[in-house]
């Protein structure tokens, strides 16, 4: 073998050099609400189909599908975003998750761009004049999570004038600085939209409701916006659901009660102040053996959720009812977890169980244990 | 064909030093000095054999770029901001240094050249003070060549010199008849013309053009040379091709000294030329494969294609250069992976297209003196169609005029000005730049 041949040779051997990361340890994603229509249907949590621990079927619904934990509500005629049970301070809510990062640096964020009125600076309706992303989905650098920056126009003459970020900034324009914002872009490529999912009701109405209570919900609805001059849908969640300094994102924790690793459709515990704090970190807490997974007797479907999600035997034996309690009674702690199942039999219950329901109750256990995933969630607020 | 020919040849593509490759056999030869010291020493039988030459040139600059320097729009919170301006335009050297990419703290992703940091202030710079040695062995069909280059920078942030070992390769020709060569180490590019071009003192010109950042990298590898000499139709066909740890992309933006992805690219370019005496006109078609050079390997692809044409007649030189490249996205949908550039990690990395090229006209003045070698003329046109996936696409465009001076056959004196142009997708902002160049050859 000559020396170039030998050369040649040992530059082929394409071999991740010692020392350095390979490329598995690399691996990271982001999905959006798109990925999630994307992989519905997959089956799988744990593998690689899953989304940071949830299934995509545990995210979003399929149109016409029943909704997540309900056996009666179908979703509309669009796929919708699953609201998701929640506790905080042992008060429920309800949250829906737009995007997962694992193993993936924390987003940045970007600026939007939105019309104000040239004269008194007015925020111009949004069907009016479009807001302005500078990023879409396919972008690497693309997050819901965006930095307002309203640019003044004359709503009757210049409404279609400004269609793309280098328009704004060409036009030089006095652009002033305002809240962090929560915009998820929700179009579908066949041209669909992902809404929060909801259900008919009488009145022809489409309700959101938390999946637990029942308790009705505020529905954030749908605007057009411009993505470098192309048309997108986009979910208005508004200001006032994170944290940024400067252009990164200040994370909170969400605690997920896990059971062999796998991570439980319990109720997500939230810290005080969850719903200005939307972006979140996904922290495992293990299920203590002598815990218990509350569960209505009167909602069996919550009782196969769970299990559908973690077949095991243990956590089997940890769902934990009261045979006694009446159609609807004791549902707002339902898929809540306490740290000793034999309190549910007490007569004082609920009173008779430490729920671990909060941030401390869960963080004293000290077995809490931060992961990888990162996500984008939106608390929603009863309807008034 | 006779080594003179070769050596007309040679100059005509600006001297570098591939393409010199039969011609060293002969030059060097001519200027072998005795190796005797004043002690006397007696060198061993392989010391004895060693010619050694140095060259190198010095290359002194002046430039003053307007705006705040940088193609950063004060009022961009884009991200990353690389992204959407392209950082490469505002170029004051021959090395494709910027007069600034300060951000202000802005977030960037491994999408920047290196700066001089003057900002909109004109200043001299020590743009390049470069040594080449060159050893050739009497006798052996083996050439070995380094070329070390100083660069003194000073930032806001701090004195950033650099010594880079620019090129250093052995070489061996195992024919004497025939331009066949075999490379070893760190060399030019071989894809496209541009490359010819990237030493100061071989540029017509003072800046590179707003594509060279993908085709004029020194690649860490082995390479091939053949030519064929057509003499019949006062023709040649040549061939150049490299396999390499870092492909063509200059330093900025991948990692040359090892492979910190394990990645290896091919890149080659099948070149015709037609030599008559009052005209020649060059051709060639580039190509480029592998996986990318800034992500671990297998996690994706890179490819181009390129053409080229170089007509010179009575005076008058006409090149120019159209290139297409891609880098896919890395190959899980939404996979994160940091990508590695010469400047150090960014955080990720994005799929990513280009277009673009560049025609230039130089007329050469018909008048010479004792100390006046050559006056030249030049325009260029640059046009650059670039866009990270999921971005927005970045259409830019340059005029550059400049005019060269040749004295004594020793200093190029040179002055530019460069016109940039945002056409879509950046933002408007006053990039241009005025530089001037005076290169001392040695």
């Amino acid at each position: 073998m000559s020396r170039l041949t030998l050369a040649l040779v040992l530059l082929a051997g394409c071999g991740t050099l010692p020392g350095l990361p390979d490329a598995g340890a690399n691996v990271g994603k982001v999905w959006a609400v798109q990925a999630f229509v994307e992989r519905h249907g997959v089956k799988a949590v744990n593998d690689a189909q899953g989304f940071g621990g949830f299934a995509p079927e545990d995210l979003v619904a399929a149109p016409g599908a029943l909704l997540y934990l309900d056996a009666t509500r179908r979703e509309g005629e669009r796929f919708g975003l699953n609201v998701l049970p929640g506790v905080s301070e042992g008060v429920p809510l309800g949250f829906i998750v737009t995007d997962v990062w694992e193993n993936h640096p924390a987003p940045w964020v970007q600026p939007v761009y939105s019309p104000v009125t040239a004269d008194r600076r007015i925020p111009i309706a949004p069907d009016q004049a479009f807001t302005i992303f500078p990023v879409g989905v396919a972008s690497t650098f693309y997050s819901p999570w965006w930095e307002q920056r309203f640019f003044p126009i004359d709503p009757l003459t210049e409404a279609d004038r400004f269609t793309s970020a280098t328009d704004v900034l060409n036009s030089r324009r006095d652009v002033t600085s305002g809240a962090l914002v929560f915009c998820p872009l929700v179009d579908l490529p066949d041209g669909g939209v992902v809404e929060v999912a909801g259900a008919v009701e009488p009145g022809g109405a489409v309700v959101t409701r938390h999946p637990l209570t029942g308790e009705r919900l505020q529905r954030p609805t749908v605007a057009s916006a411009w993505v470098d001059s192309a048309l997108v849908k986009y979910l208005r969640l508004g200001p006032n659901r994170g944290r940024a300094e400067g252009q990164q994102l200040v994370e909170a924790p969400m605690y997920v009660f896990t059971l062999r690793g796998v991570p439980l459709a319990t109720a997500a515990v939230l810290p005080a102040g969850a719903a200005a704090l939307g972006f979140k970190r996904r922290v495992d807490v293990p299920l203590p053996m002598t815990a218990g997974v509350f569960v209505p007797q009167d909602r069996p479907e919550w009782r196969a959720a769970l299990l559908k999600r973690q077949p095991d035997a243990g956590l089997d034996a940890a769902l934990v009812t009261r045979p006694d309690a009446g159609p609807g009674e004791f549902h707002e702690y339902a898929l809540r977890v306490v740290q000793n199942r034999a309190c549910v039999a007490e007569p004082t219950f609920p009173a008779s169980c430490t729920w671990l329901d909060s941030e401390a109750r869960v963080m004293q256990l000290g077995t809490a244990r931060e992961t990888n995933v990162l996500l984008s969630v939106a608390v929603l607020g009863a309807q008034p | 064909m006779t080594w003179l020919a070769l050596l007309v040849l040679a100059q005509v593509d600006g001297g570098a030093v591939e393409d010199v490759a039969v011609v060293e056999d002969v030059v060097v030869a001519e200027d072998v000095v005795a190796d005797e010291g004043p002690e006397g020493y007696t060198p061993d039988e392989a010391q004895a054999q060693e010619v050694v030459r140095f060259t190198g040139y010095l290359d002194v600059g002046f430039a003053k770029a307007f705006g705040n320097g940088s193609s950063f729009l004060s009022s961009d919170t884009r991200v990353p901001l690389d992204y959407g301006s392209d950082a490469f335009a505002p170029m004051v050297n021959s090395r494709g240094d910027v007069a600034s990419t300060d951000t202000q703290g802005r977030f960037t992703n491994g999408f920047l050249p290196r700066s001089v940091g003057i900002g909109n202030r004109p200043s001299f710079l020590i743009n390049t003070a470069s040594v080449d040695v060159r050893v050739q062995p009497r006798g052996v069909p083996l050439f070995v060549f380094a070329r070390v280059q100083f660069m003194p920078r000073l930032l806001p942030t701090g004195d950033v010199t650099r010594v880079d070992l620019q090129q250093a390769f052995g070489r061996y020709s195992p024919f004497k008849a025939h331009e066949l060569a075999f490379f070893l180490g760190r060399f030019d590019s071989v894809f496209g013309i541009e490359y010819l071009e990237n030493e100061a003192n071989l540029r017509l010109g003072i800046t590179p053009s707003l594509t060279a950042r993908y085709t004029t990298g020194q690649g860490l590898g082995a390479k091939l040379f053949y030519r064929v000499q057509l003499p019949g139709i006062w023709s040649a066909v040549s061939l150049n091709a490299s396999a390499t740890s870092n492909g063509t992309r200059i330093e900025a933006l991948v990692p040359v000294f090892a492979s910190l992805t394990g990645a290896l690219v091919g890149a080659g370019r099948l070149g015709y030329e037609l030599n008559l005496q009052k005209l020649q006109v060059k051709l060639g078609v580039s190509g480029l494969y592998g996986d990318r050079s800034d992500v671990p390997l297998g996690l994706g692809t890179q490819w181009a294609v390129a053409g080229d044409v170089r007509v010179n007649a009575f005076g008058f030189s006409l090149a120019a250069e159209l290139t297409h490249l891609e880098d896919s996205k890395v190959k899980a949908p939404g996979i994160a992976t940091p990508k590695q550039t010469g400047l150090g990690p960014a955080e990720l990395a994005s799929g990513f297209a280009v277009t673009g090229g560049w025609v230039r006209l130089g007329y050469t003045l018909p008048w010479t003196t004792k100390a006046l070698s050559a006056a030249t003329l030049y325009a260029r046109y640059d046009r650059r169609e670039g866009q990270f996936l999921g971005f927005t696409q970045l259409k830019t465009a340059r005029w550059t005029f400049g005019a060269r001076v040749d004295l004594w056959d020793f200093l190029a004196l040179k002055a530019e000005y460069l016109s940039n142009r945002e056409l879509a997708g950046a933002p408007l902002i006053d990039n241009d730049v005025v530089t001037s160049s005076a290169v001392f050859t040695w």
